[in-house]
């Protein structure tokens, strides 16, 4: 959900492979618009496919949030005039108010300041615009507001990054962070800033190396796309990384053993933790979705025990447990396709029916009381079945 | 606009409407008086809008000991012209939201209110604003320092508001450098 220059409503959706559709929630069903397509265009700009890995893109917000040291706190807004000065850096872009750090002491104890990188974002996203970021070779090398795409006609301006697959899974912003994963490889990073970091795989060992040994092409179980979750734990302010793990995925025996691992985003070591009660999907768009201080999966209908109706996995990341939720009535129709997302602050179970050629929100009105109902109707119209998933 | 009343006209005042005044009288730090519309304080200053809800207005002038005189008479100026700039149906439709409402460009009397001011005064006028919680005000001369220091690099912007630069060379070149880690470079 993303609101357009003229403050209207939108939804942006991405379909696979990469294409992105824009609709009005006030005028469903007659208003789909494909917004522009990754798919059948040849590198643009300065993308570099090194090992010709299919590029992707994803959506991230303004924020000075790091992805690694501490905030210095000690530092005062004892002055009035600095207090102003922090007024006014705050009003910022996050890249401008970084390097303005040159300036003077004062100033970078400002934009280092937690409180400060806090009011900041909140702030510098009232707006509800959306940036993307484009990846190439696994890094994340473009960033673009996404009305430059929306607002000029179509092939006016090409997006820079083009291909038909998508095997980067780049998480929604939460908080100012992004989680992306490539290969085996993970990532937290603030696309505003730059800052990105390379996350060890684990405790028992070092990610140097891993670097080596890693094959790119890796089809590895647990390259999964919901193994890597970013939450935010609101109680310590803190960003917190959920990462899951297949040890066996049998889909014969329907055999499974998951492992799960949690950390802050500054700590260093991961937490073994007790993993969740159900097997995580692993379906290419759905990535773990955040919604106030919990994370969301999909269950995998193919592993484990068989259950009458879909269900969700939530993570509450402050007590680190796992709930099984209720999903709404669908999925279980042949052709159907699912995903999890966040709209407008509530979990949402995206249903594409590819023969009705529509795709159904549903909406987790009620956490505690599970009730789903039906929040939007998207008709694909002549741009289905083909962009239905 | 402001009204710099002496002692004996800011009592006249009180006489007259001890109740329902629609006016508040504010003191600055240096002790001069002002008289501001209640509805745009209490709409514009989320501080005042708390005093005024709280009964800690005093009628004899509200002690603002943080605010020079210079830039009170400011933020007085600047809630009364707001006051006459948007016709009252707007208004309330628009208070619900307007402290979380995205930055809206400031309109062409709010430019030229913040133009006329000295560096100095738009400095005092942006604590002033933060003091009182006025978030239109801040929004509105933060806008006009930014877009003072649009372009400038850092050498440039310490020169126009008078910083001091107090980074060692060997500091400045490791910040310099961390910057430059960037993958990419804005």
């Amino acid at each position: 959900m993303y609101y357009d220059s003229s403050n209207q409503k939108k939804i942006v959706f991405g379909t696979d492979p990469c294409n992105i559709f824009i609709v009005d929630p006030n005028n469903i069903g007659g208003t789909t618009k494909l917004a522009f397509s990754l798919n059948n265009v040849t590198t643009i700009g300065e993308c570099r496919r090194v090992r010709g890995q299919p590029p992707s893109m994803g959506f991230f917000e303004e924020s000075l949030a790091p992805v690694g040291a501490l905030s210095d706190n000690a530092i005062t807004f004892a002055s009035p005039r600095m207090r102003a000065w922090s007024e006014v850096l705050s009003r910022l872009s996050a890249r401008t108010a970084r390097r303005l750090g040159q300036v003077c002491r004062g100033w970078r104890a400002v934009i280092k300041n937690e409180h400060f990188v806090a009011a900041h974002l909140y702030r510098a996203n009232l707006s509800k615009r959306l940036h993307m970021v484009f990846f190439s070779d696994g890094m994340p090398y473009d960033f673009e507001p996404v009305e430059k795409y929306i607002s000029s006609p179509a092939q006016d301006v090409p997006p820079p990054l083009i291909d038909s697959r998508c095997t980067i899974i780049c998480s929604k912003p939460c908080h100012g962070l992004n989680v992306w994963s490539f290969a085996n490889y993970d990532f937290v990073f603030n696309p505003a800033m730059n800052y990105f970091k390379a996350l060890p795989p684990g405790n028992t060992r070092h990610w140097e190396d891993l670097v080596d040994t890693i094959s790119f092409n890796d089809t590895d179980a647990t390259m999964f796309a919901g193994r890597l979750g970013l939450g935010y734990d609101q109680g310590s302010s803190r960003h917190v990384l959920v990462r899951l793990a297949y040890r066996e995925r049998n889909l014969t025996t329907r055999h499974y053993e998951m492992v799960c691992n949690m950390r802050y985003v500054k700590d260093m070591v991961w937490d073994e933790v007790d993993p969740p009660p159900r097997p995580i999907a692993n379906m290419p768009p759905t990535r773990p979705t955040h919604v106030n201080g919990k994370l969301y999966w999909m269950v995998d209908t193919e592993l484990g025990q068989r259950s009458p109706g879909l269900e969700i996995i939530e993570l509450d990341v402050s007590t680190r447990k796992f709930e099984v939720l209720q999903g709404p009535p669908c999925g279980r129709d042949i052709g159907e396709h699912m995903s999890i997302n966040e709209l407008q602050g509530m979990v949402c179970v995206t249903c594409s029916h590819r023969t009705m050629g529509i795709i159904r929100i549903w909406e987790l009105e009620d956490t505690a009381g599970i009730m789903w109902s039906i929040k939007y109707d998207i008709e694909l119209e002549k741009f289905s079945p083909e962009f239905s998933r | 606009m402001e009204v710099d009343k002496g002692k004996g006209e800011a009592e006249e005042t009180r006489k007259v409407a001890e109740a329902d005044r629609d006016t508040v009288t504010l003191k600055s730090s240096d002790g001069k008086l002002f008289e501001v519309s209640k509805e745009a304080a209490a709409r514009l200053s989320t501080v005042l809008a708390g005093m005024i809800a709280g009964g800690s207005i005093d009628d004899n002038g509200t002690d603002l000991k943080q605010i020079g005189s210079e830039a009170l008479e400011n933020v007085v100026d600047y809630c009364n012209k707001h006051a006459n700039s948007i016709p009252s149906a707007a208004l309330i439709s628009s208070s619900i939201s307007f402290n979380t409402a995205p930055f809206k460009e400031p309109e062409e009397w709010e430019r030229k209110f913040v133009d006329r001011l000295s560096h100095d005064a738009l400095f005092d006028l942006v604590e002033a604003a933060n003091f009182l919680g006025m978030e239109r005000l801040l929004d509105v001369t933060c806008h006009k320092i930014s877009e003072m220091m649009k372009g400038k690099s850092p050498d440039q912007i310490r020169e126009v508001f008078n910083i001091k630069n107090d980074y060692t060379k060997e500091e400045l070149e490791e910040i310099r450098q961390e910057l430059a880690w960037a993958f990419y470079d804005d």
